[in-house]
C-alpha cells in the first residue's frame, strides 16, 4: 500500500481495499464487516471511498490534516451507504498554520432503498495564522426518508474556557495553547501518530 | 362499552395475544395487572390501533360497534383515549394548539361546532388549574423537555380535555414520585363518571391505592386469566402471580 | 403505515391560485434581441441612461452561458420562445378607476386588498400584475414621512438620481446569467427608499401575479434604508396553471446604511406544476443585500410553490458589526426541485450570521439547501451559526445540503449542524391517537418542525403560510 503521508488501518474484516495510488483508497465493506482507518495529512492530498456494500457494514474514518506553507490540500472522503442497515461514522480535524490552505469535501450519500441506516460526520478545524484558508463542504444526498443522518463543521479559534482553564491552572497562554492543540488531534487519532503531531505543534505554534 | 371476543395478535411474527377474551361495562374501572411480558401494552396498542400489531383473529366492539374496521383516529373521536407509558415527543408544536385541533376535529366528527379561542382558552385554564398544570407548559412543545413523571400527568391533562368514554392509563404509575401520584390518581377520580370507563394497566398497585378499581382481571401469556374484584389485589400483593 | 390504504389520499387539492384572468394585453414581439430591449425602454419612457444599462446587460448576456451546476434537471429554456413584456394597460393607469376591472376582480379573488379602506390595516400593497404595477397604496400617506414606496417605473421617472446611484450596485448585471437577463428586459418591481432616522411606519408588500401566457417575468426590485431607518418588507407571488413552463427570473438588491434594519420576508406559492411534472413557474432569482456598519438585514422566506427554485438570497456584511440573518422553509412535493440557500459574506470585523433553513420533501421532490460562508481575511471576531434540517416525507424523494464554510481569518468563527430524518410512525401514531387525520398530523408536524422560521413572518402571512404547507402536503401520505 502506498501513501507518503501516515496512515493506519487500524481494523478491518470483510473489507476488500483498493489502493490504486498514493493518497487514493476504496474501500468495499461487505455483510456485516467493519472497517476503522485514521490518516493523517501534512503534504499529500487525500481521496477516500468507502462503500458500505453489505447489510450490516460499518465504517469510521478518521482523518486528521496538518497544513502549513503554501500546501494546498484536497481532502476528498464519501461514504455510500449502498444497502440497508449500514452505519458509517467520518471525523475530522485539522490545523492549518503559515499559509497553508486546505479544501475538504465530506459526502455521506444514501440512494433510495438504503433504508434504517445511519450515517454521521464531524469536521473540526483550527486556523494558526492570518494567511491560512480552510474550506470545508459536508455533503448530504438522501434519497431514503428511514435514515439518521447528521454532520457537524465547525472553523474557528480554540474554545476560551479551556484556555482560562488552564491559564488559572497556572500554564503561560503559549504553554496552554500548544496543549490543546496538541491533544486536539490527539483524542482523534490512532496513539501511533501521537509523536508526528507534537512535533508539527512544536514547530507551527 | 368494551367487549374483546377471542383475541389473537402479533408484532411481527410473534403472536402475543393468544385469545384475550375481555369485557368492560359503562362507569367500570377495570385494572389490567399482570407479570412483565403478558401482553399487557399489547393490548392496549390493538384497542388503539397501532400499526405495529396485526390481529390475526377474534374481535373488538366498542359500544357495539366493530372497533378493528376503524381508523387510530375514528377510534380516538369515537371516544377513546390511552395515555401513553412513553409519551413522544413533538418539536415545534405548541400544547394548546395541538389540543385546541385535536378538541375542534372530535367536534366536528361528533356534528359539533368548533370552539372559538375565547371559549377554547376558559376550557382549558379550568382543567389546567385542576390539574396543577402551569402556564408555561402548556405554551411548551408536546412533551419536550419534559420529565417522566411531568409527560405523565401531561397525558391526564390532555385525557381531562378530551373528555373520553373509555380512557386506558398504560403503566400510569410507574415514574412518578407520591405527589404526582395523588394529582393522576385524583385527576381519575374526578373524572369517574357513570358514562365513562377506565382501564387501567400496571403491574404494581400504586396508583390502585387512590383509585379503586369495580373489576381486576390478571394477564399471563397473552389471555386473561380471571376476573374479580378490588380484593384480587390484595392478594397479588402478598403472593405474586405466581399462583395464576 | 399499516392503513396507508384507508389513509392514502390521492387527491391533490387544487392550486386555487390556478385561474387565468380574461385581459386584452399588448405583447412586446416575441423573442430576445436588441429591438425588443429598445421596445420596452420606449414604452416606458425610460431615459438615456437607463437604456443604455439595459443595452450594456443586454450585450454581456449575449457573452455568457447559462449556468447548469444546479442539482436538477429542466428541459433547455427557449430564449426566444419567451414574450419580454407583456402590460393589460396600454397606459399605466392613475388610480383604480382606470384599472381593467377583471384584474381588479383577480386581486380581491386572491384577497390582496387594494382599495384602502379594505385594507389590511398597516400594510401597504403594491400590485405587480405581469410587467406592470397596478396601483401602490398608502404611497401619498407614506410620502408625508420622506418614505417612497413606488413602483420601479414610477422611480426611475420621480427620483432619477436615487435610482441611478443604487441600480445595480449590490446584483451588477454582470453578477450572473439570469441578473444579466434581468439587467437588460426587467420590466417593473417595487421600489423602496426610507430616509435618516426614519422607522416605517407599516409594513410594506408586493404581490406579484403572472397572468399573461408564455410571457417571461422579469421584476426589478430596489430598497434602500438609509442611516438609522428601519422597514419591513413582504413579498407575495402566486401565477396561474398552466401546461407550459414560465420563467421568472428577477433581481432584488438591498442597500442598509449604518444602523439600518431591513426585513424581507417571502411567501412564494408560484404555480408548481402538476403532480405529473407538468407545467410550474422556474423560480431563478438574484436577491442580495449590502449590509452597512452596525446594520442588519434578515431574509424570511417560505418557498412552496413554483416546479424549480433556484435562489440564494445573500448578504454581504461589509460593515463593522453587520449582521445578516436568513430563515427559509423550502417544500417539495410531487416533482417540485428546490436548490436553495445563501451567501453570507463576512468582510467586516465582528459580523454575525445566522442561518435557520428546514428543507421538507415529498412525493417525487428533490430539495436541496446549498450555502457559503464565507470570512474574508479582515473579518477579525466574525461569527457565524447554521442550522439546515431536512425532513423526508416518503422514500421517493430527496433531501441534499451542500454548506460550503470558508474561512481565510483565525478569529472568525464558522459552527455548522445539519441532520436529515423522517416524521416518526410513533409521532403520527400520537397525534391520530388523539383524533387527528393522519394529514391533519403531518401537518401538524411539519409545521412544528418550521415554527422557528414560521414565527419570523408577520402574523397574517404566518397564517397563510401555515394553511399553504398544509395544502402543499395534500397527498403527501401513504
Amino acid at each position: 500500500m502506498t501513501n507518503s503521508n501516515p496512515f493506519l488501518i487500524h481494523e478491518q474484516k470483510g473489507t476488500d481495499i483498493q489502493n490504486p495510488m498514493d493518497g487514493q483508497w476504496v474501500f468495499n465493506v461487505q455483510k456485516d464487516g467493519f472497517l476503522r482507518a485514521d490518516f493523517l495529512q501534512m503534504d499529500q492530498n487525500l481521496n477516500v471511498l468507502v462503500v458500505l456494500a453489505g447489510e450490516g457494514a460499518k465504517c469510521q474514518i478518521n482523518c486528521g490534516y496538518l497544513i502549513n506553507k503554501c500546501n494546498k490540500i484536497n481532502i476528498n472522503i464519501k461514504v455510500l451507504h449502498k444497502v440497508k442497515n449500514t452505519t458509517s461514522i467520518q471525523q475530522i480535524k485539522g490545523l492549518v498554520a503559515d499559509s497553508g490552505c486546505v479544501d475538504f469535501v465530506g459526502t455521506i450519500e444514501i440512494p433510495k432503498d438504503s433504508q434504517k441506516c445511519d450515517g454521521r460526520q464531524n469536521h473540526r478545524a483550527v486556523l494558526l495564522s492570518p494567511k491560512a484558508i480552510v474550506s470545508a463542504t459536508p455533503q448530504l444526498e438522501i434519497w431514503a426518508d428511514d435514515v439518521q443522518c447528521a454532520h457537524g463543521s465547525a472553523v474557528g479559534p480554540l474554545d476560551k474556557n479551556q484556555l482560562f482553564y488552564l491559564q488559572a491552572r497556572g500554564l503561560t497562554q503559549k504553554e496552554a495553547r500548544r496543549l490543546l492543540l496538541q491533544s486536539f488531534l490527539g483524542d482523534l487519532m490512532s496513539t501511533e501518530f501521537d509523536a508526528i503531531i507534537s512535533k508539527w505543534v512544536d514547530e507551527n505554534v | 362499552m368494551l367487549e374483546i371476543k377471542n383475541l389473537h395478535a402479533k408484532v411481527g411474527d410473534k403472536e402475543i395475544l393468544k385469545g384475550l377474551n375481555l369485557t368492560i361495562q359503562t362507569g367500570e374501572v377495570h385494572a389490567i395487572m399482570g407479570p412483565n411480558g403478558c401482553g399487557k401494552s399489547t393490548l392496549s396498542s390493538v384497542i388503539v390501533g397501532h400499526p405495529s400489531y396485526t390481529v390475526t383473529e377474534g374481535e373488538i366492539l366498542f359500544k357495539g360497534k366493530n372497533l378493528l374496521k376503524m381508523a387510530p383516529d375514528e377510534r380516538a373521536n369515537s371516544g377513546i383515549f390511552l395515555a401513553f407509558q412513553y409519551p413522544i415527543e413533538l418539536p415545534g408544536v405548541g400544547m394548546a394548539q395541538f389540543l385546541k385541533t385535536a378538541l375542534n376535529t372530535k367536534r366536528k366528527f361528533l356534528g359539533q361546532d368548533p370552539m372559538d379561542a375565547v371559549q377554547f382558552m376558559k376550557y382549558m385554564n379550568l382543567r389546567a388549574k385542576a390539574l396543577d398544570i402551569s402556564p408555561e407548559m402548556l405554551k411548551r412543545s408536546v412533551n419536550v423537555g419534559f420529565s417522566g413523571g411531568e409527560k405523565k400527568r401531561l397525558e391526564t391533562f390532555q385525557m381531562a380535555m378530551l373528555e373520553p368514554d373509555l380512557c386506558i392509563l398504560d403503566e400510569m404509575d410507574s415514574g412518578l414520585d407520591v405527589d404526582a401520584l395523588k394529582v393522576v390518581g385524583q385527576a381519575v377520580s374526578v373524572m369517574r363518571e357513570k358514562h365513562r370507563s377506565f382501564m387501567i394497566i400496571t403491574h404494581h398497585d400504586d396508583l390502585l391505592q387512590y383509585v379503586k378499581p369495580d373489576k381486576v382481571s390478571v394477564m399471563r401469556d397473552g389471555q386473561v386469566l380471571t376476573t374479580g374484584s378490588a380484593d384480587l389485589v390484595k392478594e397479588i400483593e402478598a403472593k405474586g402471580y405466581d399462583k395464576f | 403505515m399499516k392503513n396507508q390504504s384507508d389513509i392514502l389520499k390521492v387527491v391533490n387539492s387544487p392550486y386555487k391560485e390556478g385561474f387565468e384572468t380574461d385581459v386584452e394585453s399588448e405583447y412586446a414581439p416575441k423573442g430576445l434581441n436588441e429591438n425588443v430591449v429598445r421596445f420596452i425602454s420606449q414604452k416606458k419612457g425610460e431615459p438615456d441612461w437607463l437604456l443604455e444599462f439595459r443595452l450594456k446587460a443586454y450585450q454581456k448576456f449575449l457573452t455568457m452561458k447559462e449556468p447548469h451546476w444546479l442539482k436538477g434537471d429542466y428541459p433547455a429554456i427557449d430564449y426566444q420562445d419567451i414574450y419580454y413584456y407583456s402590460t393589460p394597460h396600454k397606459k399605466a393607469p392613475k388610480s383604480l378607476e382606470e384599472v381593467d376591472p377583471e384584474i381588479l376582480k383577480t386581486y380581491e379573488k386572491l384577497g390582496i386588498p387594494l382599495k384602502e379602506q379594505k385594507q389590511l390595516a398597516g400594510v401597504a400593497v403594491d400590485a405587480i400584475f405581469d410587467s406592470t404595477s397596478i396601483t401602490t397604496t398608502y404611497s401619498t400617506e407614506l410620502k408625508k414621512r420622506g418614505i417612497l414606496f413606488c413602483s420601479f417605473g414610477e422611480a426611475v421617472k420621480q427620483y432619477p438620481a436615487l435610482v441611478k446611484e443604487y441600480l445595480g450596485s449590490v446584483v451588477p448585471y454582470t453578477d450572473n446569467f439570469f441578473a444579466c437577463l434581468n439587467s437588460a428586459v426587467f420590466s417593473d418591481g417595487s421600489f423602496v427608499y426610507i430616509p435618516k432616522g426614519v422607522q416605517c411606519p407599516m409594513e410594506l408588500s408586493s404581490y406579484f401575479r403572472i397572468n399573461a401566457k408564455q410571457a417571461g417575468q422579469f421584476e426589478r426590485t430596489l430598497i434602500i434604508a438609509d442611516e438609522e431607518s428601519s422597514v419591513s418588507y413582504l413579498e407575495g407571488c402566486t401565477a396561474p396553471q398552466r401546461d407550459e413552463n414560465q420563467l421568472h427570473a428577477a433581481v432584488v438588491e438591498i442597500v442598509v446604511r449604518d444602523r439600518a434594519n431591513v426585513k424581507y420576508s417571502t411567501v412564494q406559492n408560484w404555480y408548481p406544476g402538476d403532480k405529473y411534472g407538468k407545467g410550474g413557474i422556474y423560480n431563478f432569482v438574484t436577491k442580495r443585500g449590502l449590509v452597512l456598519n452596525n446594520a442588519k438585514l434578515s431574509w424570511t422566506q417560505v418557498e412552496t410553490g413554483s416546479a424549480i427554485t433556484w435562489k440564494y438570497p445573500s448578504c454581504i456584511l461589509k460593515g463593522d458589526n453587520a449582521v445578516g440573518e436568513f430563515y427559509s422553509v423550502a417544500l417539495t412535493n410531487n416533482h417540485q426541485q428546490s436548490d436553495t440557500g445563501t451567501k453570507m459574506i463576512h468582510l467586516g470585523k465582528n459580523t454575525t450570521s445566522t442561518i435557520i433553513s428546514k428543507g421538507i420533501s415529498a412525493g417525487l421532490s428533490s430539495n436541496t439547501y446549498r450555502g457559503i460562508v464565507k470570512m474574508a481575511p479582515n473579518a477579525d471576531n466574525a461569527k457565524n451559526v447554521s442550522k439546515c434540517d431536512s425532513l423526508l416525507i416518503g422514500d421517493t424523494c430527496g433531501a441534499h445540503t451542500i454548506p460550503v464554510m470558508v474561512s481565510s481569518n483565525e478569529t472568525a468563527a464558522i459552527e455548522h449542524e445539519a441532520t436529515t430524518s423522517k416524521i416518526s410512525e410513533e409521532q403520527l401514531f400520537y397525534a391520530m391517537q388523539r383524533g387527528l387525520s393522519s394529514e391533519e398530523a403531518v401537518g401538524l408536524i411539519v409545521n412544528g418542525f418550521c415554527r422557528e422560521v414560521m414565527q419570523r413572518l408577520p402574523l397574517e402571512f404566518a397564517i397563510e403560510a401555515q394553511k399553504l404547507i398544509g395544502i402543499q402536503l395534500e397527498g403527501s401520505v401513504g
